[in-house]
């Protein structure tokens, strides 16, 4: 079970980690370059404002998950990981 | 270079509080507000928004419509011939909406089917704000059309002001317009700035800007005696954002310090402020510390986007006419929308109507890009 | 007003010098593209490689950026690097971006978004893209220009209307120097557009982005002097006129072009050479070296505007 979990948290990361690539622009930057851990503001991959209102847009397309409180989102959007837990925890797991 | 007086010879002004200055200045002194939701299009978006009510457009633009509303009403108050061959009349006007090539349906239909309707395209050529005025009065001055996003408004009087400074022109229709348009409604709500409620500027609890629509028009002469004027305008751009001011209010302060220069008086001299007050986080926080710091925490400052919503290429203008209307009639208008302080903004707007008796008055714009205005309106001394 | 720096991006490349390479060449065939996956029609166009707009220094705070804002950076960048100008930190810029039609192909991906992924979920970078004065905006923040900067809008008349506004600020003592140019691209819908409204056998289409650095007339100018004026004001004819604007010049039609015909005046006067097939010469204008020629006035499509550039 646990295995099934963490095996589906990796796919979820290498899909944000494509998905912030591509959409935010990042230049220079592959999806493999971006750590599991990666602060994603300031000093980690060096985000602001706009693009985490564009994260906003890209769970919603992508997932279905509606961030309204940018004061949770702050949270949420820490770093990839916290991301990617927060997609997880708010999703079905389609391969059970 | 002679510091040359601009006199304010007339003013135009529609938006949600009201279709023309005397429906604008009952809706202040009762502090009635016109908010509902989209009628003018189908959206999905379910946000409050200040349209214009109960207004036959005068043409199939809108923005357009609007703007000819402001300046008829200018026109109808202006105690000269504006069609004067002997006079330069300039034009300038700011606008968002009506630049744009943003026709949705003519872009579907060439998406789907590689041709679309020509006329669209037709009718936006002919729809440049200035050309219009200029051909519709038989206006042999220069014309520019502003598009700085939301100070447009405001940099549109100030693009006039240098001309008149500098002898390009005589007179100068100058303003902005913009209609309650389904792009920007759907951008800012993107943007996680639009808010659930009628906005609330410089409230603690505040959630973001409601849009609207309108115009706001002045007529400008230089050396005319007047009963207020112009004083000075000033800019400064942060280099710092697209979307997000500046965290100190780098580009505000120094349009203000701009302005005040420019004005020959010193902050002191500023007796009230009409101020931007969009009622999104960032704005309001940036805004009210600038003016706190300058000013002082206790100065007479407003927003009227409580009462018009924000207007976007219109608002610089329409709060330019404001401003000038509450140095004439000598009290300012409660801020509407406006409940609870917020400590961590340096400035608290007032909950009532306020006599004000001073000679000078502040109006500022922030806007997307950075850019940022300030506009000194002067009562004549009595 | 002395114009001290020039930059220029276009189909004929990037930078004055390659600007002038290309004018020394002549003509260059158009690009066929198609603008239209639907009808497959196609149009020649002169537009710009996006290889030219790849610069990791001048674009880095740009990532967002999009073609548009990235020519008027480019251009912009290169104008006050050309003038060789060491702004001192009390010396104002200003920034005046002039378009006739602003950054429409980022307004139609806008208008994708709407139509693709429902009103609710469209892109807010898109959004804040597709209002005129990012291009202002990203030339502010990527020079650290902290004076006015305005963006106007007039069609053909862009560019007169940003030098006129560009002269009384530095009159008026707003501002020191002036950076003061045009930006306008081209997409499948303007391409369109352009198929409908321009007889493409003499007009071809063009896009690009050219920048001056303007200074008072006192400062000795790097390049010529310049000014626009209603034509009523200008005097037609003095043998050394050039009359009005070919029909199709190298870089293709611009609506907001005038700018790369002061360009090209302003590098014949500072070469003087007079280079062909860009303006309609006189007769006794001839294309070769000449020491003599000390100005050059010339009007623009409309006939209203004339542009008087001059060499003391």
């Amino acid at each position: 079970m646990q295995e099934s979990e963490e095996k589906r948290l990796v796919e979820i990361r290498n899909k944000l980690k494509v998905l912030l690539v591509d959409h935010l622009s990042l230049e220079d930057v592959k999806p493999e370059d971006i750590k599991d851990d990666e602060i994603l503001f300031g000093e980690g991959l060096g985000l602001d404002s706009l693009d985490a209102v564009e994260i906003v847009v890209l769970l919603q397309r992508n997932f279905g998950l509606e961030v309204k409180d940018m004061n949770k989102g702050r949270e949420i959007f820490y770093s990839l990981d916290t991301l990617a837990k927060y997609v997880a925890a708010n999703t079905e797991d389609k391969s059970e | 270079m002679k510091n040359h007086q601009i006199a304010i010879s007339a003013m135009g002004c529609i938006s949600a509080a009201g279709r023309n200055i005397t429906e604008t200045l009952q809706a202040f002194d009762k502090g009635c507000v016109n908010v509902g939701k989209v009628t003018l299009f189908e959206t999905t978006l379910n946000k409050p928004v200040f349209e214009v009510r109960d207004y036959q457009p005068k043409c199939k633009n809108r923005t357009l419509s609007l703007l000819l509303s402001a300046v008829e009403e200018a026109i109808k108050g202006y105690d000269g011939d504006i069609s004067d061959k002997n006079k330069r009349v300039g034009v300038c006007f700011g606008t968002t909406v009506a630049s744009q090539l943003n026709n949705i349906e003519f872009y579907k239909e060439f998406r789907e089917t590689g041709q679309a309707d020509i006329t669209v395209i037709d009718e936006y050529l002919n729809g440049n704000l200035a050309e219009v005025i200029a051909k519709k009065y038989k206006l042999k001055g220069p014309r520019s059309v502003v598009v700085n996003a939301c100070s447009s408004g405001v940099d549109a009087i100030g693009v006039a002001v240098s001309w008149l400074k500098n002898d390009i022109c005589d007179i100068a229709i100058a303003g902005g317009a913009d209609e309650l348009n389904k792009i920007p409604l759907c951008g800012f709500n993107s943007l996680g700035i639009m808010s659930d409620m009628p906005c609330a500027p410089f409230d603690k609890d505040r959630k973001g800007l409601s849009l609207g629509e309108g115009a706001g028009v002045l007529i400008l002469e230089r050396e005319k005696a007047a009963n207020l004027y112009v004083s000075a305008y000033g800019s400064g751009s942060d280099a710092y954002h697209l979307t997000a001011p500046h965290p100190d209010g780098a580009g505000l302060k120094s349009a203000i310090k701009e302005a005040i220069g420019e004005a020959g008086i010193e902050l002191r001299d500023i007796d009230f402020i009409n101020a931007h007050g969009t009622a999104t986080l960032d704005n309001d926080k940036v805004e009210g510390k600038v003016i706190g710091e300058f000013f002082g925490p206790d100065i007479k400052a407003f927003s009227t986007k409580g009462y018009t919503g924000h207007t976007l290429g219109a608002a610089g203008a329409i709060e330019a006419v404001f401003t000038a209307l509450a140095l004439r009639e000598g009290w300012i208008p409660k801020s509407a929308g406006f409940q609870n302080e917020d400590k961590e903004i340096g400035i608290s707007p007032l909950k009532k109507k306020t006599e004000v008796k001073g000679q000078y008055a502040l109006s500022t714009s922030l806007a997307f890009g950075g850019n940022n205005a300030a506009l000194v309106i002067k009562k004549r001394e009595e | 007003m002395n114009i001290q720096g020039i930059g220029t991006i276009s189909t004929l490349g990037r930078g004055s010098e390659s600007f002038t390479k290309a004018l020394h060449q002549g003509p260059v065939e158009p690009k066929i593209v198609e603008y239209s996956p639907v009808t497959k029609k196609t149009i020649p166009v002169f537009s710009v490689d996006d290889k030219v707009l790849k610069d990791k220094e001048a674009l880095k705070s740009c990532r967002r950026a999009d073609r548009f804002c990235k020519m008027a950076v480019l251009a912009a960048g290169d104008a006050l690097k050309d003038s060789g100008i060491e702004i001192a930190e009390d010396e104002k810029i200003g920034v005046i971006v002039s378009t006739a039609f602003g950054p429409h192909q980022t307004t139609f991906n806008f208008l994708d978004n709407i139509l693709d992924y429902g009103e609710a979920n469209v892109s807010p970078t898109i959004f804040s893209h597709s209002v005129h004065n990012a291009a202002a905006s990203y030339i502010a923040s990527a020079l650290n220009i902290q004076g006015p900067a305005s963006t106007l809008t007039d069609f053909c008349f862009s560019f007169s209307n940003a030098l006129q506004l560009a002269d009384a600020w530095i009159n008026q003592g707003r501002c020191k120097y002036v950076l003061a140019g045009t930006v306008d691209e081209l997409s499948p819908a303007m391409e369109y557009i352009c198929d409908q409204k321009l007889n493409i056998s003499e007009l071809v289409p063009g896009e690009g982005s050219t920048f001056f650095l303007l200074s008072a007339g006192k400062r000795k100018a790097k390049y010529c002097d310049i000014e626009c004026n209603q034509s009523s004001k200008g005097k037609e004819d003095d043998g050394k006129n050039i009359s009005s604007f070919n029909n199709c010049p190298a870089w293709g039609w611009i609506a907001s072009g005038s700018s790369f015909y002061c360009a090209s005046a302003a590098l014949m006067l500072k070469n003087k050479h007079i280079y062909q097939n860009f303006i309609e010469l006189k007769k006794d204008v001839s294309a070769e070296h000449s020491d003599n020629i000390k100005n050059i006035r010339f009007f623009d499509k409309t006939k209203k505007i004339v542009f008087n550039l001059t060499i003391s």
